[in-house]
């Protein structure tokens, strides 16, 4: 991982020392290739890692906007007591929320799920009438009802559960993971984001940046129908004879300057060029489902002629069978304010319909195929929501940074238990408060990475995911 | 690069028509145009055009 190009930032400089420099971004270029030849003797530990990998790959469900956990994991019994009774001001005292100070005129109230709870496997686990397939599951998952956040709006918030700050800069965790170990996939980018629902995710590409790193490392989003890559497809009459020729042409002049610059991102481009050429085989065969069952299609729900987040889910476990490292789906929206397009009623029960069933099917199938002990599943969205209603044309929740619900699946994790309590009303944790840090320390782990030796130098010091925090989840490991 | 192209597009000339369909400007040999074709598509993708300094 020590690229001695590291440091560089400005090619400007180093085009007036070239050729020192130069040699040595060659022999890092080549370095790759070194690392990945078959090793001899003892079973050495995978490249990257620290110690031995629970997890080879992830595929992370992430659920844009911050579903309510209340209406699908945290049973409240309490809550629904209480139901429009003013929220304890001890509380609240000294806390802060999106929007509740200025639309709420009127102390907070308490809301109560109308939705049925009931449970289910072998620890009894509450699952909401919401998600019937995920209730056939929870034997296969962990639920931890108690992951707090530091930020309380959706950008910054979905940046904070992906790079561990919430302002722009850092690294998202796929980022980081393929930095540190690599991917297995050469045709394929090592880190991929797939998208559906209305619109995109708060924040953007920044939710699978690169930051600091080198620009290789960032996720790549592939669309769910059509061409998966908008212009990979050559032109009418550009064969693949010429294509490689072109390709050839254009990566040996950039080699050039490459070792006339020292520029580590003309690295990053001829990686890309030399992928994007292969990718034009391999992404048209990725993303074609002709070939699954259709025991496979009807499990997920997916259907070919139309996009969705069933479809991302199989395409997920496609991308993970091809050795891609980093799987990140967005799903939108799951804001549940109350108002036009995001209330908690029909809104909400539109969103659980769409995800409810492929997130099951992903599990179920990843472990028919004996793939889920490799692979790390997680479920999640960038914070909970309130116990306290919010009027808006209806009511529904606000955003929550107390506690939310994950789920964790495979890859090492506990399967079966239930991690964390929240109070009688659901505000906040009262056991095993785990903090956006600890899961980004506990997801290194079980991808055989010390989060606090998965460093990076840049502007004079050394970046890691959890920054100076993180405590590993030790409950969560099997 | 030029060269290799000009030589492959004369011996199979059809195979530059789909490359210069959409225009090829009167007085331009097709094989000649699409062998520039290719060349500029090259430059253009040089990480030198691409990044602006």
């Amino acid at each position: 991982m020590n690229d001695p190009l590291q440091d560089i930032t400005r090619r400007h400089f180093f085009r007036n020392c070239a050729v020192g420099v130069g040699s040595i971004a060659l022999a890092s270029l080549f370095a790759e290739s070194a690392l990945a030849s078959p090793s001899q003797g003892a079973k050495p530990l995978p490249a990257g890692t620290n110690f031995p990998p629970r997890a080879k790959n992830v595929i992370y469900l992430f659920m844009a906007g911050g579903p309510s956990q209340l209406e699908l994991f945290d049973y409240k019994p309490k809550l629904i007591e209480l139901n429009g009774k003013p929220i304890p001001d001890s509380m609240i005292a000294g806390k802060r929320f999106a929007f509740m100070d200025s639309s709420f005129k009127d102390r907070y109230t308490l809301l109560g799920t109308r939705r049925k709870f009931t449970q289910h496997g072998k620890h009894g686990a509450w699952v909401s009438e919401l998600f019937p397939h995920q209730a056939k599951i929870v034997d296969d998952i962990a639920i931890v009802k108690t992951v707090a956040t530091d930020v309380f709006n959706h950008a910054p918030a979905k940046l904070f559960m992906n790079t561990g700050s919430s302002q722009f800069g850092r690294p998202s965790m796929g980022a980081w993971v393929t930095y540190g170990i690599g991917s297995e996939c050469k045709d394929l980018p090592g880190f991929v984001v797939l998208q559906s629902g209305p619109r995109g995710p708060r924040g953007g590409a920044v939710n699978w940046g690169s930051g600091f790193l080198p620009t290789i490392h960032q996720g790549v989003p592939f669309r769910s129908s059509g061409e998966p890559i908008v212009n990979l497809s050559s032109p009418a009459g550009i064969t693949a004879h010429h294509q490689r020729d072109t390709i050839d042409a254009v990566n040996a002049l950039n080699l050039k300057r490459l070792v006339a610059t020292g520029d580590q991102e003309i690295q990053t481009r001829i990686s890309q060029y030399e992928m994007a050429y292969r990718m034009q085989t391999s992404a048209p065969e990725l993303t074609d489902l002709a070939g699954e069952s259709k025991e496979t299609m009807e499990l997920y729900g997916a259907d070919r002629t139309k996009p969705s987040f069933a479809n991302n889910c199989l395409l997920a476990r496609r991308l993970i069978e091809r050795g891609v490292r980093f799987v990140q789906l967005y799903h939108t929206n799951w804001d549940s304010h109350g108002g036009p397009g995001e209330t908690l009623e029909k809104d909400f029960e539109t969103r659980c319909k769409e995800v409810d069933q492929a997130s099951a099917a992903l599990v179920i199938d990843l472990k028919q195929r004996g793939l889920l002990e490799d692979t790390l599943v997680i479920w999640g969205g960038e914070f909970g929501r309130t116990p306290m209603g919010e009027n808006r044309t209806s009511t529904g929740r606000n955003h929550h940074i107390e506690c939310g619900t994950m789920w964790f699946a495979g890859g090492g994790t506990q399967p079966g238990i239930i991690l964390g309590e929240t109070d009688e009303l659901g505000f906040a944790p009262t056991e095993d408060r785990c903090h956006v840090h600890d899961i980004h320390a506990t997801i290194l782990h079980l991808l055989g990475l010390e989060h606090t030796k998965l460093t990076y130098r840049f502007q004079g010091r050394d970046f890691r995911l959890t920054d100076v925090h993180g405590k590993l989840i030790s409950k969560l490991l099997a | 690069m030029l060269e290799k192209k000009r030589a492959e597009f004369r011996s199979e000339p059809q195979t530059a028509a789909p490359i210069v369909a959409a225009a090829t400007p009167p007085r331009v040999e097709k094989s000649e145009f699409a062998a520039w074709t290719l060349v500029s598509r090259t430059i253009l993708n040089l990480d030198e055009t691409i990044t602006r300094e």
